[in-house]
């Protein structure tokens, strides 16, 4: 029996690129189905029938008789529609297709009754609004890394006045000087002084980003001083 | 016809189709028929799994199939090894030949 093929498919070369591009093709080939629905439907009906056409014939070449052939032929098939069903489920699409029927059942019957719609996706909105405020300042005050090189090797270093019981001094230059002179696991010391007396920079609206602008500048002063600031 | 007739083992019919399609593209039809010719009428591939394995070859990416015509002229869907497919072919026929031999020597008496 000679086989016909009118058309071919180029090999791909092997190799991870055409992985990508097998899955690719794999993905559209998919999607043109699942949305393509009546033409799949059409070309299994087409090789349906020509099967049992092309097996009828053979049937009456060998000398069954037409009705009887067609009956034998439809029989062996096991009956179309159970085979169809049968090949419909195996495609993978079939997920893909319930997933976007559904879709299109629910936003139609969202859009009937937008006394139900209205309040859900206010509701919606507004909380995800609120997550995502919360989250944004969550990650600037808890979790962004300071903005310095190394953030992580910053140390503050106080100075507690136990006369007068209070747990932070005012840092004398000549103690800084000492720190800076004698420390062995600091790189470096600056201080960190009263903000009447830091100049204010364009960067400095809030108190909060007032503080962290204080000590920038002070990295600045001190030039590549990463390591350690005192206050 | 009254040749004995084997049924297929679980899992060899995939095997069966990919070898057919390795000689020749073929429609569905073609691969039933060159099966049953091949093993002589022992196999004869029940045709409601048939198109069911070919779309799950095809979905898996083994074999692709293209738009062709029949010897009677008739638009069919022609099914064609993939480069895939002959790669799998090549690793499930490995392993079959290791199944049947293996089976052969406990069924031959020592």
């Amino acid at each position: 029996m000679a086989p016909v093929l009118q058309s071919r498919r180029t090999d791909p070369h092997t190799g991870l690129t055409i992985a990508i591009v097998d899955s690719l093709g794999n993905l559209a080939r998919r999607l043109r189905r699942a949305l393509g629905r009546t033409r799949f439907e059409r070309q299994l009906d087409a090789e349906l029938r020509f099967h049992v056409d092309a097996e009828c014939a053979e049937l009456v070449q060998r000398g069954v008789e037409l009705g009887d052939a067609r009956r034998q032929a439809l029989a062996a098939l096991g009956g179309m529609d159970r085979w169809r069903e049968e090949a419909r489920d195996t495609r993978a699409t079939t997920a893909l297709e319930t997933l976007l029927r559904d879709v299109r059942l629910s936003l139609r019957s969202l859009l009937r009754s937008p006394s139900y719609t209205l309040p859900v996706v206010a509701t919606l909105a507004l909380g995800i609004g609120a997550m995502a405020s919360i989250a944004t300042l969550a990650y600037d005050v808890l979790f962004r890394p300071l903005p310095y090189r190394n953030p992580g090797e910053l140390v503050a270093l106080f100075e507690r006045n136990v006369p007068r019981q209070r747990d932070r001094n005012l840092v004398s230059p000549v103690a800084v000087e000492a720190w800076r002179q004698r420390s062995r696991t600091l790189d470096s010391v600056s201080v960190l002084m009263p903000s009447s007396r830091v100049r204010r920079s364009r960067y400095c609206r809030s108190h909060y980003c007032h503080r962290r602008h204080t000590c920038a500048s002070i990295a600045g002063v001190i030039g590549r001083a990463k390591r350690g600031v005192a206050r | 016809m009254s040749v004995p007739r084997a049924d297929l083992l679980q899992g060899t019919l995939d095997l069966l189709i990919l070898q057919t399609l390795r000689e020749a593209p073929l429609h569905g039809w073609g691969i039933s028929r060159r099966i049953r010719e091949r093993s002589k009428d022992v196999l004869e591939i029940n045709q409601g799994s048939l198109y069911p394995a070919l779309y799950r070859l095809e979905e898996r990416g083994l074999i692709v199939a293209e738009e062709g015509l029949s010897e009677q002229g008739r638009r069919v869907k022609v099914y064609e090894l993939s480069a895939a497919g002959k790669r799998h072919l090549k690793n499930e026929v490995a392993g079959w030949r290791l199944f049947s031999r293996a089976v052969e020597r406990i069924l031959t008496p020592a």
